[in-house]
């Protein structure tokens, strides 16, 4: 309704977008592409006979799956939302974590049919200009027709895509997002998925959960450095299990040596064999307790593997310790904080395995000196994927294998190119006698 | 030569990296043996001096970067002795880097052999090496700088076998009998500086340093690390062999990690462990001759980015590598190599090179001022 005493528009579309119309977003539609999109959007076209413009009328809402629990970061301590499948609550989600006028949300519309609403999220002078025009004009050169969810988006903009490692940071928690984003990362978010990607990825942050920073740092120091080394292990297990047996026994102390050879007796397969049979059974459990509906899919995964591993044993397919080592392998791979890294580390495994059954321990090193190399030369959006570890600054180290306390961590990551690189200011409660300047003798 | 991208930038620290990659190589292995041979109780004395001459050269090369700023040694050779003597010796460069990495490819093929891979064919594992080092090398200087520190950790287990080996030792056995022989301590510090190829790698990544103010320092810290190891490793191989056991072993080091035990694990053998350890540390000194080769042939045939240099350095790498030698012969030959080649290639002709630039700073000639 017209405010009392104010004129009446003279243009009866005019008249409709100022004074009628009750919806958040009127805007003016001038061609049949725009009022295609509009109606396809889920907007209101608004036509009068005799005019060659329209209205739209967005006041989408809809149905959409509430705020929940995160499903795959899962932590202890510290917020419990995720994001959902709506772009505008995600973007919500962050706004409210970062209240900061220099939040930048510049959105893009990818996929020729699906027009899937896209967000480039940074802070402006915090995120470095070089790394916030790389991600924009690679959204931008993005012509496919569909994009479903921000994995498709990763594989069309990532560096190297014949590389196994993932090469955006993936989140569906907005803390994390916004913890990113703080450091000078860039993210992505996409309507109709709650996933977020996150840029440059280094291979250090997808072993660093949220809840680091939560949890008082003695703890998450042994814990992180418990990750890194499951995460070796994932890798290298059932392969230096092989070597050692097949090719060096002589290496095993002599008690474990005894040990594992009563335990293979009887085994009717060589431990290369054995041990790829065994990968094969933990895959296919794990593929098909994923599949089964969630209470169901557990209880198939425990049965499966006591059954699969049990049986194969007493069958004499595989040894007691070649059991060990696979699951060894398995709960290690599990316990990375990004599911896609644990899996790519766990299945590397297999190549690793193939070269230590041909080579032995050399075998072994050289495919991990391949890994080695393969992660030296991969960067992403610029940043070297291993940084910071060679050449680091030494303030770098603050946040690696090890975190200092947050008190300790003044500055952002320096390999991540930010230009403003001061966090924290002064000292921190604690340290500061719990006084501010200028209070000191009162 | 300018910048091409961000793989061709590195900090001036991996100078010093690069440096430690380059000398380390088998000669932590090969190298105790002969140096006891002719210096015999001063053996680990003789080290000192020795690197006092490899950081003169590589005081030498630094000088050449600081006064030829983003050329490379082919390029300051041109410069300074005419293009037909800088085509010369940038074939013999070529040559010298790929009978480096084929000779330290021949050893550790040999190595595996005679230590955990008895039955493997010594060309499959040299495939194998000359594979990755091809797939590190092509990728340009600063995944190889970067790889070269990520693996640095693989020095430890050296570490590991000498520092007990100190406690265990007899240190009466380095106490010299009879009077001082300076003929035989000259000759030593003579061997330890033949075993130290290497210092030249640092004229061909100075167009690549993206800073050369720490390249000296960086490069002396990294040869102090390396004399410190051998000084300590000729020391324990000394107290716990003596001059005439250490003679004997062909690789002293690697008896020396045979007698070490890791307390708490009976039967638990270090040697297999510390010869896949070196031999990441040894890989990385293949893959940086590799990368000198490769360079120096893109720089002679101005072939840009292209990656056939890299690949055909590859393929003589792996004919050299893989050439059917027995263990005595090729000692022989690599003893021979490193007694003519590295004084040449590491200190003479950096130094000729700098005389050249010095006369031609005399003349007032272009460059090089």
């Amino acid at each position: 309704m017209p405010e009392p005493g104010k004129e009446l528009a003279a243009d009866p579309l005019e008249l409709l977008a100022r004074d009628v119309l009750a919806a958040a977003d009127v805007t003016w539609v001038t061609s049949p592409e725009e009022a295609y999109e509009a109606v396809l959007g889920g907007g209101v076209l608004v036509l009068v006979p005799g005019e060659r413009r329209g209205l739209r009328a967005d006041n989408k809402g809809g149905k959409s799956r509430a705020i929940e629990n995160p499903i795959l970061e899962v932590t202890l301590r510290g917020p419990r939302d995720s994001f959902t499948e709506v772009l505008a609550v995600n973007t919500a989600l962050i706004r409210r974590r970062l209240k900061d006028p220099n939040l930048r949300v510049r959105k893009f519309r990818v996929g020729r049919r699906s027009k899937t609403d896209v967000a480039l999220i940074y802070l402006e002078g915090i995120a470095p200009e070089r790394v916030v025009e790389e991600v924009r004009s690679r959204i931008e050169s993005i012509d496919i027709d569909g994009i479903l969810d921000t994995g498709y988006i990763e594989h069309l903009i990532e560096d190297k895509w014949w590389s196994p490692f993932p090469q955006h940071l993936k989140s569906e928690r907005p803390d994390r997002v916004v913890a990113s984003l703080l450091e000078g990362r860039v993210a992505l978010i996409a309507d109709t998925t709650p996933f977020a990607l996150m840029m440059p990825a280094t291979i250090d942050a997808f072993f660093h959960s949220p809840e680091d920073s939560y949890d008082r740092w003695f703890p998450v120091n042994i814990l992180r450095t418990v990750r890194f080394i499951a995460s070796l292990l994932s890798l290298t297990a059932p392969s230096l299990y092989v070597a050692l047996v097949a090719y060096h026994p002589g290496i095993l102390p002599t008690q474990l040596l005894l040990k594992v050879t009563a335990a293979r007796e009887g085994v009717a397969f060589p431990v290369v064999i054995e041990a790829l049979i065994i990968m094969f059974f933990l895959e296919l459990i794990k593929e098909a307790g994923f599949r089964m509906p969630g209470p169901i899919g557990q209880i198939f995964g425990i049965v499966g593997g006591l059954i699969l591993g049990d049986v194969g044993v007493r069958a004499g397919i595989v040894s007691e310790a070649m059991v060990i080592v696979v699951a060894v392998t398995a709960i290690s791979s599990f316990t990375a904080i990004d599911r896609e890294m644990g899996t790519v580390l766990r299945l590397l495994g297999l190549p690793v395995l193939l070269s230590a059954a041909v080579f032995g321990l050399p075998g072994l090193v050289m495919a991990l000196l391949l890994v080695l190399i393969h992660v030296a030369i991969l960067r992403s959006y610029g940043v070297p994927y291993v940084d910071p570890y060679p050449f680091f600054k030494l303030q770098d180290i603050q946040d690696t294998i090890v975190e200092m306390p947050i008190g300790a961590r003044k500055l952002r990551p320096a390999y991540l190119g930010s230009k403003k690189r001061r966090r924290l200011r002064g000292p921190s409660g604690g340290r500061g006698g719990g006084r501010r300047r200028g209070e000191e003798g009162r | 030569m300018p910048f091409r991208n961000d793989n061709d930038r590195i900090p001036s620290a991996a100078a010093g990296v690069l440096l430690v990659t380059s000398i380390a190589e088998l000669n932590f292995v090969l190298g105790p043996r002969l140096t006891v041979e002719v210096a015999g109780t001063g053996a680990w004395i003789v080290v000192i001096p020795a690197a006092a001459l490899v950081a003169l050269s590589a005081w030498i090369a630094v000088w050449l970067i600081r006064a030829f700023p983003k050329r490379d040694l082919l390029e300051i050779a041109t410069l300074t002795l005419g293009r037909p003597l800088g085509v010369l010796l940038g074939g013999a460069y070529v040559v010298y880097w790929l009978l480096r990495a084929g000779q330290m490819i021949q050893v550790q093929t040999h190595v595996f052999r005679l230590t955990l891979l008895e039955e493997t064919p010594r060309a499959a594992v040299a495939a194998y090496i000359v594979l990755l080092s091809a797939y590190l090398v092509a990728h340009g200087i600063e995944p190889l700088a970067r790889t070269a520190l990520l693996i640095a950790p693989a020095h430890l287990p050296l570490v590991a076998i000498t520092v007990p080996a100190l406690f265990t030792g007899d240190f009466g056995r380095l106490i010299p009998i009879g009077p001082p022989d300076l003929n035989a301590a000259l000759r030593g510090v003579w061997s330890v500086f033949c075993n130290a190829p290497g210092v030249e790698v640092l004229l061909m990544i100075a167009p690549f340093l993206s800073g050369r103010g720490s390249a000296l320092r960086s490069s002396l810290y990294g040869i102090a690390f390396l004399a410190v190891l051998a000084v300590l490793l000729q020391i324990a191989l000394l107290a716990n062999f003596g001059v005439v056991n250490t003679k004997q072993f062909t690789m002293p080091t690697l008896e020396l990690s045979r007698v070490t035990k890791a307390p708490g694990f009976e039967g638990f053998r270090l040697d297999p462990v510390f010869v896949v350890m070196w031999f990441v540390v040894t890989f990385a000194s293949i893959a940086v001759a590799h990368y000198m080769a490769a360079t120096a042939v893109r720089s002679l045939f101005r072939a840009g980015r292209s990656g056939l240099p890299v690949f055909g350095t590859a393929v003589a790498m792996l004919i050299l590598g893989a050439y059917p030698i027995g263990l005595p012969q090729l000692f022989e030959w690599v003893e021979a190599f490193r007694l003519y080649g590295v004084p040449v290639m590491s200190m003479g002709i950096p130094l000729a090179l700098m005389l050249a630039a010095l006369a031609r700073r005399a003349r007032g000639a272009g460059e090089g001022r």
